[in-house]
């Protein structure tokens, strides 16, 4: 846990006193990861080195597991929270596991726990173990950050400081190494705290977000209610014109689809199918297999014939599975010419339907429960 | 594995000039010249490889902690001014260090060695400060945020990172050195430069060349195991040449 109280800094500069942080307020549960966020020289960067204090703070507390970080001898504090950084930094004269094991000989392991240690956390972001003997300037800028990322974990501290540590890599590989990231960190649940000045990385990565401006925290919650409930226009611009859309990445589409839609198997009779399209007042009803799988689609036109459901029914030309988010499920819509989808679970079963209509509902009422929420 | 600095064609090129020049030097019959100073030449090229070991000795003694010590936060504000009264020295002609160490310490060995003490601290002295300077900050960023001491910075990480363009100060200047030790001898101080400065008041070109040319290969012998040195030395993540 991070708890932050008001926190201060204020520089001397020729021009006068520059108030770098004012009065930010805010706590990280054990093991969340928390976005600082925000255009550049608003603070975000500032507030994140007076953690392990390379800024010297002016005046206000920080916890780290309700521990006074004052109380701490500085290097011990350091070698306790783990610190990865933009520009990786990785030492040039020390080969990969060197790098990685910095911290761990610090603190005293034996030779052995430090090669094991490093081999496991390479394993772990996916690079080769031939790595852990070659200089980072043999190196990719992917791979560099990936074992850069290993060494701020490497000493398994309860803390973590990232400072835009994705920042410098494309945007292709930058993808890659996020969802990577976010595997590793729902097994290791360590608490984070994560500089980003990109909307788009805060609303996939964070579990809370801060957004700063010029020094002041201007709103702090998850990345939904940011979204739903930015509290003025600096936050609605920096979130975006879109941000309905990014709200959509952050919803299953579990939550949002219709479970209870009229079905038929592909034995049953056309008649059957009619009645049933006309109880649910729908325009089509999807067929299923002996599995309970997704396996076509009839339209109100196909009703009027007789025969079996399987014979008439039209192929479905997609489905889209339950765990993904609504931004899939609305760029295949777009892709397909489509308004609804058939939703599959994980092994391809059946478990109901989502349509425009029922993502708009979804998000508009989400807005207004949180509006309640707010206002209460 | 190729060595620093010997590319194929620098290396015949090398093997066949000094060829030639033992051709021209036998034909003209000043090869058995230079070999009469042979007891000569051993005798002085121990006083000056002396001279040198000394001085360059007492230079990296000196030159390397005061460009360490240069670039501790502390001295900031100050380091670029001494870096200027540093960079004075190497501007004062060789001859005139050589002079003017003679007035103050009187003839010797002692004052020839102050003096090319003097002229060696300069490359040795700019190369740590801007070695260890020239680390990125965010590789030093990254060790403070890590919890590195001062002391494990300095030795794990500014010392390594700064080492390939150390010695290559060093290197300069003890070549340098060997160059200007001949001059030690018109102070008294002894060295190969007794054959030459004779040779030349002589015009004794056999007497001349059996200083000049031993000072020259000595110059290229040293200045090539300090490259070994560097090669083999530097740890290959920092070592630009492997």
């Amino acid at each position: 846990m991070i708890r932050v109280e008001d926190l201060q800094k204020t520089f001397q500069t020729e021009r006068g006193e520059v108030r770098a942080v004012q009065d930010v307020n805010f706590e990280v549960p054990e093991g969340e990861l928390c976005i600082l966020l925000g255009p550049s020289g608003c603070g975000k960067t500032t507030t994140l080195k007076m953690v392990n204090r390379l800024i010297p703070r002016t005046s206000g507390k920080i916890y780290i597991n309700e521990r006074d970080t004052d109380e701490y001898d500085i290097v011990e504090l350091r070698r306790h929270i783990g610190y990865v950084i933009q520009q990786i930094g990785l030492f040039p004269n020390m080969t990969v596991e060197e790098n990685i094991c910095v911290v761990p000989k610090m603190l005293g392991w034996s030779k052995k726990q430090q090669h094991e240690r490093a081999a496991d956390l390479v394993n772990m972001v996916a690079l080769d173990q031939s790595v852990l003997s070659r200089y980072p300037k043999e190196l990719s800028g992917g791979q560099q950050q990936r074992v850069g990322l290993c060494r701020g974990l490497a000493g398994d501290p309860p803390v973590l400081l990232m400072d835009e540590p994705f920042g410098a890599i494309d945007p292709i590989n930058r993808e890659i190494i996020q969802d990577e990231f976010l595997k590793m960190q729902a097994d290791l649940k360590k608490t984070i705290l994560f500089v980003s000045h990109d909307i788009d990385e805060a609303v996939k990565m964070g579990d809370k977000i801060a957004i700063f401006r010029d020094g002041k925290l201007v709103q702090f919650g998850t990345p939904d209610n940011l979204l739903a409930h930015p509290v003025n226009d600096f936050v609605a611009d920096f979130v975006g014109g879109d941000r309905e859309l990014k709200r959509m990445r952050l919803i299953k589409i579990s939550e949002a689809l219709k479970r209870e839609v009229p079905t038929v198997s592909a034995t049953d009779t056309l008649d059957t199918a009619a009645k049933k399209v006309e109880q649910a007042g729908a325009n089509h009803i999807v067929v299923l297999d002996d599995d309970g799988r997704p396996e076509g689609v009839l339209t109100q036109g196909d009703l009027d014939s007789k025969g079996s459901c399987g014979d008439s029914a039209h192929p479905l030309r997609t489905t889209v599975q339950s765990i993904k988010d609504l931004r899939t499920a609305v760029s295949r819509m777009f892709t397909y010419n489509t308004d609804w989808l058939a939703v599959v679970d994980d092994d391809g079963k059946f478990v109901g339907e989502i349509s425009y209509r029922s993502i708009t509902e979804m998000l508009h009422a989400s807005r207004k429960r949180g509006e309640k929420k707010g206002a209460a | 594995m190729a060595l620093p600095a010997t590319g194929r064609v620098g290396r015949i090129a090398f093997y066949g000039g000094l060829f030639a020049l033992g051709a021209l030097a036998q034909g003209s019959g000043l090869l058995p010249e230079i070999a009469y100073y042979w007891p000569d030449i051993e005798y002085l090229g121990r006083e000056h490889l002396f001279l040198v070991g000394v001085s360059a000795g007492l230079a990296i003694g000196v030159g390397v902690p005061l460009g360490v010590f240069l670039t501790r936060p502390f001295m900031r504000g100050t380091a670029e001014s001494v870096m200027q009264v540093v960079n004075l020295g190497q501007t004062i002609p060789t001859l005139a260090v050589l002079a003017l160490s003679m007035s103050v310490l009187g003839i010797g060995v002692v004052p020839a060695i102050f003096a090319l003490w003097v002229y060696s601290l300069l490359p040795i002295v700019r190369n740590t400060y801007a070695g260890i300077l020239n680390v990125p900050p965010a590789i030093h960023e990254a060790a403070r945020g890590m919890g590195m001491t001062n002391n494990q910075i300095l030795w794990r990480i500014e010392l390594p990172n700064a080492l390939y363009v150390m010695i290559a100060g060093i290197r300069t200047a003890v070549v340098i050195n060997i160059g200007t030790a001949p001059l030690a001898f018109l102070i008294g101080g002894g060295g190969l430069g007794q054959l030459i400065f004779t040779g030349i008041d002589l015009f004794n070109t056999g007497m001349m060349l059996a200083g000049a040319i031993p000072t020259a290969l000595m110059a290229v012998v040293v200045d090539f195991l300090l490259g070994l040195i560097a090669f083999y030395f530097i740890p290959r993540g920092v070592n630009p040449l492997r």
